[in-house]
């Protein structure tokens, strides 16, 4: 029934930063089916940016395999190394949309050429790609402001023009690496709630990074938890947040009382 | 006023307009050496600047060989003042131009002189751009070409028209030394017919005008950057 998406075995991030040894991500798998708004929680420093980079290899392991929709995109285990070509990884990751916290827009392009930019290898024509990318930013509800520079927008309206961005390929994966730390409570709720708006429409797998339970609590499904480099804890949503094993976990989702949580949640989720 | 010309400024006046060492013909030697230094110079320095961000360490595409060959040259051309690299590359410029003075071999050393001050500072100018902003870009699939152009150069639009007008007044103080290997412009009217013939009046009003062109470079190049803008409002 449920079919896995994304699948991380035994991923190691190491750096080598002059005597140090740097394990930013520990010998960690992780399987993410099709459909889950899956959270990865943790402190800063704890992993969570350098795991999910792996996912797009924007970062590379030192070791493990990278799987996604079926095709290994990274195997370096000791007998083989295998890894895709630069072009099929550039196609590859035209399928995984990345939102960020700092948004990441080009300055110097408007809200619609941004994420036209994004559409510049597909196989549309131009007129075909300027359609779309007005479609986007309309789903995103910019369509007023997509002649405005990123510059003349609110962190609420650039971020919905990166969201547009990151879903111009028809991407079957969103990763989000704290894109509503830089926004206010209210922005913070839209943006979550149009991330579960796609999810719910357009089928979108969501892989949520954040170090806000809120926003784990709003819309995820399935959270794993993060602490030097390792998942230490995961589960589905209510689990973790009712019953959890570890006290680094407990800690994390507070000491609220189990029933109130649960009930939390679930009003979230009717 | 012509009269109060002729009386405060009479060797200014008998330099003439045209002739060897006419007034228009100072500058437009001086005209046509920024230019010229400048397109070759500059596209030299534009390749080197973003040559070493890609390839460094920390770039998008990093190359040990052709960062290191990159930084050693632009250091090496960098460190040898401009008078001494004229002399320097002599040979080079009899070889590429068949003459070793005038102002089209004064090209050679003035392009090869501005061009590693050019590339550092493309260099910094590029070095503004977000690393965040690339990494969004490789994550929708961004080519080489896309980052080159559309994030790097792109992106650090305004930053580059700023550094280019701090490089086009510095060449301009570059050809005024040009005259050491008689290749004329404004420079060469000040010491030569001005400073060395004891002529203050020449000097004065060569001095201005090349004051004057680097106060027009500056105003038109601070109105290009601040037109390309549009990362704060
Ligand atoms: N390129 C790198 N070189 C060296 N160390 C790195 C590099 N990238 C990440 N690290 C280290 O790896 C660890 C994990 O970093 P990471 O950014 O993944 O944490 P995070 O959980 O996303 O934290 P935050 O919540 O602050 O974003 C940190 O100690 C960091 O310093
Ligand atoms: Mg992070």
């Amino acid at each position: 029934m449920s079919t896995p998406i994304i699948e991380l075995t035994n991923i190691q991030v190491h750096f080598q930063q002059k005597e140090k040894l740097i394990k930013s991500v520990d010998d960690v798998s992780l399987t993410i089916n099709q459909g889950d708004i899956y959270g990865i929680v943790g402190y800063s420093g704890a992993g969570k940016s350098t795991l999910v980079r792996v996912i797009n290899l924007l970062q590379k392991p030192t070791a493990g395999q990278v799987t996604v929709s079926g095709d290994v995109l990274f195997e370096k285990n000791d007998q083989t190394t295998h890894e895709l070509a630069a072009a099929e990884l550039r196609t590859k990751r035209r399928k995984i949309g990345m939102i960020f916290q700092h948004f990441n827009l080009l300055n110097e392009q408007t809200a619609l050429q941004n994420v036209a930019f994004a559409l510049k290898h597909s196989k549309l024509n131009e007129s075909a790609r300027l359609q779309k990318a007005e479609h986007l930013l309309e789903l995103v509800d910019l369509t007023d402001q997509k002649d405005q520079f990123p510059a003349q927008l609110s962190g609420g309206q650039q971020q919905r023009v990166a969201i547009a961005r990151a879903l111009a390929n028809d991407p079957e994966i969103l990763i989000s690496d704290e894109a509503t730390s830089a926004l206010d409570p209210k922005n913070t709720n839209q943006i979550l709630d149009l991330l579960k708006d796609l999810n719910a429409k357009l089928g979108v797998t969501i892989v949520l990074i954040t170090h806000e339970m809120e926003a784990v609590k709003r819309i995820a499904n399935k959270v794993a938890v993060m602490e030097n480099g390792q998942i230490i804890e995961r589960g589905d949503l209510l689990d973790i947040f009712t019953n959890a094993a570890e006290p680094f976990t407990r800690e994390l989702v507070g000491s609220q009382n189990a029933s109130e949580t649960a009930l939390d949640i679930l009003t979230h989720y009717t | 006023m012509t009269e109060f010309f002729s009386k405060y400024f009479p060797n200014v006046i008998a330099q003439g307009w045209g002739g060897e060492s006419g007034w228009l013909t100072a500058i437009g030697q001086t005209f046509y050496m920024t230019f010229w230094s400048f397109i070759f110079g500059g596209i030299l320095g534009l390749l080197f600047g973003v040559g070493l961000v890609l390839t460094a360490p920390e770039g998008v595409y990093p190359n040990k060989i052709i960062f290191n060959l990159c930084d050693k040259l632009v250091s090496f051309f960098r460190a040898v003042p401009f008078i001494i690299l004229l002399a320097f590359i002599a040979p080079v410029t009899q070889l590429l131009v068949h003459t070793q003075i005038g102002t089209t071999a004064a090209l050679v050393p003035l392009s090869l002189g501005v061009f590693p001050f050019y590339a550092r500072q493309i260099e910094v100018a590029l070095a503004s751009v977000d690393h965040g902003i690339i990494e969004a870009a490789q994550s929708v699939g961004a080519t080489f070409s896309d980052i080159v152009f559309t994030v790097y150069l792109r992106e650090a639009r305004s930053e580059i028209a700023r550094v280019t007008t701090v490089t086009l007044i510095s060449l301009i103080g570059l050809t005024a030394m040009a005259g050491a290997i008689g290749a004329g412009g404004l420079g060469n009217t000040a010491i030569s017919y001005g400073y060395n013939r004891f002529n203050n009046d020449v000097t004065v009003v060569a001095t201005l005008i090349v004051l004057l062109l680097v106060v027009l470079v500056q105003v038109v190049g601070d109105k290009i950057a601040a037109a390309l803008n549009h990362r704060s409002n």
